[in-house]
């Protein structure tokens, strides 16, 4: 009554290779995006930094921009290039 | 063997019973640990990894209404120091650099630098390359932060308006202070990771969070008007001597107020950004008060244009002392009493109303209690309860005296006058928008209750040209070429607010009235403050009215109603001489009035609009057929209003005449909700009934 058994095939290498594979993919993917996250942070900082020199320098030129347009320094040039105010009757507003 | 394994058991439950023991206690430990002091160590590791920093947020501009900036914010830095560590880590050559960086004295830096703190700001608010310069010379215990510093382009123009911000950004008067809220805008605290060098690491959304800009404010304020009623009342008051003057020109349709200026003869007692003299600071108002008198008695029958009143020759005593008038008079009626400015007639008509109708007419025009203006640290003014008046002060209060207005509040009450009876809200701020540009506030017109019939309005707007049209008007030189102007002076005694008497030679100088007196556009009132004795208003604060007047209707286009003859000589169309034209229809006075204002021949042209106002509904019907101009009629007895003005060529026929009885007298309109355009429109049709007839 001896049974026949067929010898067992040593176990396939091929499934925990390709798992051990995956693995170092995804890990190394994630390692990788994270690189690009915290790259894209710094950059982002910098546009932000930039953006917000930008928009103090606008703020700054508006500033300066009112100031030149200012009612009390055009009254001041006006006087200094010798004009005048209208006489009563030189300016007519028709209908 | 028995012996020995009951030992092992004993030893091993002993055993787990320790080792449970020390587990419950490691248990506990952890409960605590995470329970107890879990938020305290969570903030520790915290700021073990991360860094925080607070981004403030920038204060919104004030812009006037069309968008001319008053108030704007930039970011600066300030430079702060840690005294023992910078004196301790630098040498005394270094320190004269860094102060000669931020522009200080060095003795200066070096008392800083001597305070007993551990903390000291050496500059606030310097210029970014200040601020590098200091950065670049690497001393420890320097450091700078970033803050907003607010500007004032337009120097102090609308100042006490606008206000101020304080050094910390927080509104401290006018504008800024009232809306401090709105455009100060939301800081936000960043919190994220830092590298091994202390570099932040952005790797979250949140860390890109950007703070809250302020709201936009856009006021009412035109500044133009604003610079032209500041430039005029500034040179009156060098010229007249006054210690300091106000103005305010107001909407009268819409309470918006379109310039209010405060000026002092001594700069050096000007604080104009933290004090507001034309809301916060009451004064007699003198004879204007005889216009809100004349309309309370006109709208409780107790006085009409017709009827006299003897004026005693200039002196009349009552209650044991004595009124006087500047000239002596006999019988005046209310124009005329108007036009001269009675004191004695002011008072016979104040004694024949009777304390309680006075009073409750001035409560209803606004006197003697809040405007509601949006600027802070309003003055209610100052009028006694009626119970407590003499016969006397009642006689006086006819004229002005013994009771306290603001300039805001008697420009308001004027304003109900010019826009048929109704009191609006003042207000100087329009609208706020958020930083995308979204509006977030919109402040309409707000009409707070009716003071007089539109009759009685109507009637004193007519009345009060007298004052400056008529041959002794005391306001001859509030007058403006081409237009009517409807206005009174006023001139009164101060208080010695010490003694509580009146000064002798201390006045209040006034002039307010409303321009085209036709179609109201603008209330202006003018008052100037401790003017030398036998300055009156119609001689100092009148002329003012005229030129702000004079310039802010050229500045608005307004076009006068009825052009002189000078003016209509350049319209733009020939004069025709065609007879088979001449208005034969029209009646003879109307013919006559157009030859005055040389209107006789170019209304006479084909096409042109003639003079409707003032002409029944047959008269402008038969004119119109005469003309052969198509219009359309809406109420009826008289037109007060056309569209075209005279003069206009007819463009779009057909002409649009509104007509009203003169008796008629409407509710109150709602008024919320709607445009300026809709609203002013809306006022102007409270008098008349809008029925459209079929022509």
């Amino acid at each position: 009554m001896s049974r026949r058994t067929r010898p067992s095939r040593p176990p396939s290498k091929i499934v925990p290779a390709l798992l051990g594979l995956a693995i170092v993919i995804v890990g190394f993917a994630t390692l990788m995006m994270r690189l690009e996250v915290t790259q894209e942070g710094y950059r982002l900082s910098v546009l932000k930094q930039q953006a917000h020199t930008l928009e103090d320098e606008d703020r700054r030129l508006g500033i300066e921009a009112a100031e030149l347009a200012s009612h009390q320094r055009l009254r001041t040039l006006a006087v200094k290039y010798g004009l005048q105010r209208p006489k009563p009757g030189q300016v007519v507003m028709l209908p | 063997m028995n012996d020995c394994f009951k030992k092992r058991r004993a030893r091993i439950g002993a055993l787990t019973f320790g080792l449970a023991g020390l587990f419950l206690l490691a248990a506990i430990r952890l409960a605590m640990v995470v329970l107890v002091d879990g938020p305290r160590l969570s903030s520790l590791a915290r700021s073990e990894h991360t860094t925080a920093m607070e981004l403030t947020a920038v204060r919104g501009p004030i812009v006037d209404r069309n968008g001319k900036p008053l108030a704007l914010s930039a970011e600066m830095r300030s430079v702060y120091a840690r005294p023992r560590r910078l004196r301790e880590n630098s040498t005394v050559a270094e320190r004269a650099k860094l102060a000669a960086a931020l522009r200080m004295a060095p003795a200066d830096l070096e008392a800083e630098l001597h305070r007993p703190a551990p903390f000291v700001w050496l500059k606030r608010h310097v210029a970014p390359e200040n601020a590098r310069a200091v950065e670049e010379m690497g001393l420890e215990g320097v450091g700078d932060l970033s803050e907003y510093k607010r500007f004032y382009p337009e120097s102090n123009l609308a100042a006490s308006v606008v206000g101020l911000a304080g050094m910390d950004g927080q509104g401290l008067s006018g504008v800024e202070l009232q809306y401090d809220k709105l455009i100060r805008g939301e800081p936000v605290e960043l919190r994220f990771y830092h590298d091994a060098l202390g570099n932040p690491i952005f790797d979250s959304p949140l860390a890109l969070k950007n703070a809250e800009p302020g709201a936009r404010l856009e006021l009412t304020i035109d500044s133009s008007i604003q610079s032209m009623a500041e430039s005029y009342l500034a040179a009156q008051i060098e010229k007249s001597g006054a210690k300091r003057g106000s103005a305010v020109v107001l909407d009268p349709f819409t309470g918006e107020v379109l310039a209010l200026a405060n000026d002092y003869a001594d700069r050096r007692a000007d604080d104009g950004r933290l004090h507001n003299a034309a809301v916060q600071d009451a004064f007699e108002p003198g004879s204007t008060m005889k216009g809100i008198l004349g309309a309370v008695a006109l709208q409780d029958h107790v006085i009409d244009t017709t009827r006299e009143i003897y004026c005693e020759n200039g002196q009349w005593r009552v209650g044991g002392r004595a009124i006087h008038d500047d000239s002596p008079h006999q019988w005046l009626n209310l124009g005329g009493i108007i036009e001269v400015s009675s004191n004695i007639g002011a008072a016979k008509i104040a004694l024949a109303l009777g304390a309680q109708r006075f009073y409750q007419g001035l409560a209803a025009f606004g006197l003697g209690r809040k405007s509601g203006v949006d600027l802070p640290g309003e003055a209610a003014g100052l009028i006694r309860a009626p119970s407590t008046w003499r016969q006397i002060e009642l006689a006086d209060h006819g004229f002005g005296q013994g009771v306290a207005v603001t300039p805001i509040q008697l420009a308001t009450a004027y304003a109900a006058i010019a826009n048929g009876g109704i009191v609006m809200r003042p207000f100087v701020v329009r609208a706020a928008y958020d930083a995308d540009g979204r509006e977030i506030l919109r402040h309409t017109p707000q009409a707070l209750r009716r003071a007089v019939s539109p009759d009685a309005a109507h009637t004193m707007n007519q009345l009060l040209r007298g004052a400056v049209d008529g041959p002794e008007g005391t306001g001859r030189l509030a007058r403006v070429a081409d237009f009517t102007v409807a206005g009174k002076t006023g001139t009164a005694q101060m208080v010695n607010p010490a003694t509580g008497t009146y000064y002798q030679s201390r006045l209040v100088a006034s002039f307010v009235g409303f321009v085209p007196a036709e179609d109201p556009r603008m209330v202006i009132l003018v008052v100037l403050y401790e003017v030398p004795h036998g300055h009156f208003g119609g001689l100092f604060a009148a002329p003012v009215f005229s030129e702000i007047a004079g310039d802010a209707l050229a500045h608005l286009e307004i076009v006068p109603p009825a052009p002189s003859y000078e003016t209509a000589s350049l319209l733009p169309f020939g004069v025709s001489d065609n007879s088979d034209q001449h208005d034969e229809g029209a009646p003879e006075s109307r013919s006559d009035s157009s030859v005055n204002t040389g209107f006789a021949s170019v209304s006479a042209a084909s096409g042109i609009v003639p003079e409707f106002r003032g002409l029944s509904l047959r008269a402008a019907l038969d004119l119109a057929r005469s003309r052969r101009i198509d219009v359309e009629i809406s109420g009826s007895g008289y037109v007060v209003r056309q569209k075209p003005g005279p003069g206009a060529v007819l463009a779009r026929p057909p002409a649009e005449l509104t007509l009203m009885e003169k008796s008629e007298a409407r509710p109150l309109p709602a008024l919320t909700g709607s445009s300026s355009h809709q609203h002013r429109d809306h006022l102007n049709r409270v008098r008349v009934n809008r029925v459209r007839a079929a022509r």
